[in-house]
């Protein structure tokens, strides 16, 4: 079973995704703010996590930004020590430099809303894989 | 600037009137005075009605050049006229009306002052209702584009809010609707009329998401932050996703699908998407589409077989507003002229027998 943490506020899609991604053996951890998300990655050591741009109040991209300033000792979980959680944002289209700053801040995928739980779980796998 | 002017030439009046000299010298520094207090920027910056108290110098200047020419009012009533302009143009009805005693003193002290005629004192009755009917008018103008000035503000941060709201936030809900629509699919057991339901739902979900596309890729041309994301496609790729466009019916596709050509395949899909959704809606079947090379570009050509486009619009076509008949805002053709512009192509409407054929011109690469 791999570990994802989802960040995203709004509760019917954090739902959703959880489903599918259950439905399809994966363990989901859901969050909905920047806090919570940078504490669920720190306790569940998770191989993937799905940051939302948007979130309230910090957005995902210093979260990233939290994720990928740490020791790099300190990051691993599930996936090989030393690389942290993947992560795939889910973009709003907030912004298209906002998905710009992502990647190049370590993000390893973007997915813009809305998108269709089939290429969510596509995506999700091809990371994971 | 009227007032420097002044200055100056009592100046250079001063080696052809010696007998006025202290006069002139008074004028001079007191006009030059005013002068530079209106050019300096620091009044402006005092709150309204305490900068309004530089009037009253500036109607003791006018009152003491009176005085120092004798009593000739001639040359001093054009500024009243002037400094009530600029009360116009800062303050509002009151300093005006409070002004207006204050001017006629002005006017009238140095002339009692040096014993000036009874015709010459009447001129005040002229001239005080004059120049403060003129700072009211002037005072009114400014007041109501004031106004319309914070209107249109007003409207612009309210289109902001609406646009930002259509084409972002919408993008969440439509996901979870879009998800639910595929969980629901995904169970045994639906029967064929339901999953009918589900994938009619699932078209205008994305109908709706296109919509906001639409809106996000003119907001970011507006303000100029449209980047198309470009590599090489084939026109099949292109075509594809067409056919299961709600109402498309008998898409026929001929010419060269396996041509490739440099693009934003998101973009360019939105384009043919309108063009294709147009020519379903408001053309009839068979909606065909084509893919030619000529010369160094590839075209790209949706041909219906409806009515035609109404000659008294053809001109307006691509332009806000005007791309669709009535019941539709009238962005999906502009949005396609901007997007296929932006990648230094081209589109145009020619009419054919029957229907309309869409041409879209593109570069076949962007070297």
């Amino acid at each position: 079973m791999t570990r994802i943490v989802l960040a995203e506020d709004d509760l019917d899609l954090r739902t959703l995704v959880t489903r599918a991604l259950g439905a399809r053996g994966h363990e989901v951890v859901a969050v909905g703010d920047a806090a919570e998300a940078l504490e669920a990655c720190r306790v569940h050591r998770p191989a993937l996590l799905l940051l939302d741009v948007g979130l309230p109040g910090r957005s995902g991209l210093e979260v990233l930004a939290d994720l990928r300033g740490q020791d790099p000792g300190e990051r691993g979980g599930e996936q090989s020590a030393g690389n942290g959680p993947r992560v795939l944002l889910l973009s709003g289209h907030t912004a298209d430099g906002d998905v710009d700053r992502g990647l190049a801040g370590g993000a390893d995928g973007y997915l813009p809303k809305p998108f269709s739980l089939r290429d969510l779980v596509e995506r999700v796998e091809s990371l994971l894989a | 600037m009227l007032f420097g002017l002044s200055g100056v030439l009592a100046l250079l009046a001063l080696p052809s009137e010696p007998g006025h000299r202290t006069a002139l010298l008074w004028i001079a520094g007191l006009d030059l005075g005013v002068a530079a207090v209106a050019v300096l920027p620091w009044w402006q910056r005092w709150p309204r009605p305490r900068a309004a108290v530089l009037g009253v110098p500036a109607f003791a200047v006018l009152g003491l050049s009176t005085w120092a020419f004798g009593g000739f009012a001639a040359g001093t009533g054009p500024f009243y006229v002037l400094v009530f302009v600029w009360l116009g143009l800062h303050f509002g009805t009151t300093v005006i009306y409070a002004y207006a005693p204050v001017s006629a003193l002005a006017y009238l002290a140095p002339l009692v002052a040096t014993g000036a005629d009874a015709q010459l004192l009447s001129s005040t009755i002229v001239l005080v209702p004059v120049a403060t009917a003129v700072g009211l008018v002037i005072g009114r103008r400014v007041r109501r584009l004031e106004e319309a000035r914070a209107q249109i503000a007003e409207d612009e941060q309210w289109r902001r809010a609406l646009m930002s709201s259509l084409a972002h936030d919408v993008r969440t809900p439509l996901t979870v609707l879009h998800g639910g629509i595929e969980l629901i699919d995904a169970i045994d057991g639906v029967d064929g009329q339901h999953r009918e339901m589900l994938s009619s739902m699932s078209r205008q979900v994305a109908r709706l998401a296109r919509m906001s596309d639409t809106l996000l890729d003119v907001e970011r041309v507006s303000s100029g932050a449209l980047r198309l994301r470009l590599r090489e496609v084939a026109v099949a790729e292109l075509v594809d996703p067409l056919r299961d466009l709600p109402g498309v019916g008998e898409l026929r596709t001929d010419g060269d699908d396996s041509l490739t050509l440099t693009a934003d395949p998101d973009r360019l899909e939105q384009v043919l998407t309108n063009l294709v959704t147009n020519a379903a809606r408001h053309g009839r079947p068979p909606v065909e589409l084509s893919a030619r090379v000529e010369g160094d570009e590839v075209v790209l050509a949706v041909r219906d077989h409806g009515p035609g486009v109404p000659p008294d619009r053809r001109g307006k076509l691509f332009e806000r507003f005007h791309g669709t008949a009535g019941g539709s805002v009238g962005l999906g053709l502009w949005s396609s002229r901007l997007l296929v512009e932006a990648h230094g192509g081209s589109i145009a409407h020619r009419p054919a027998e029957p229907g309309s054929v869409f041409e879209v011109r593109l570069p076949r690469s962007r070297a």
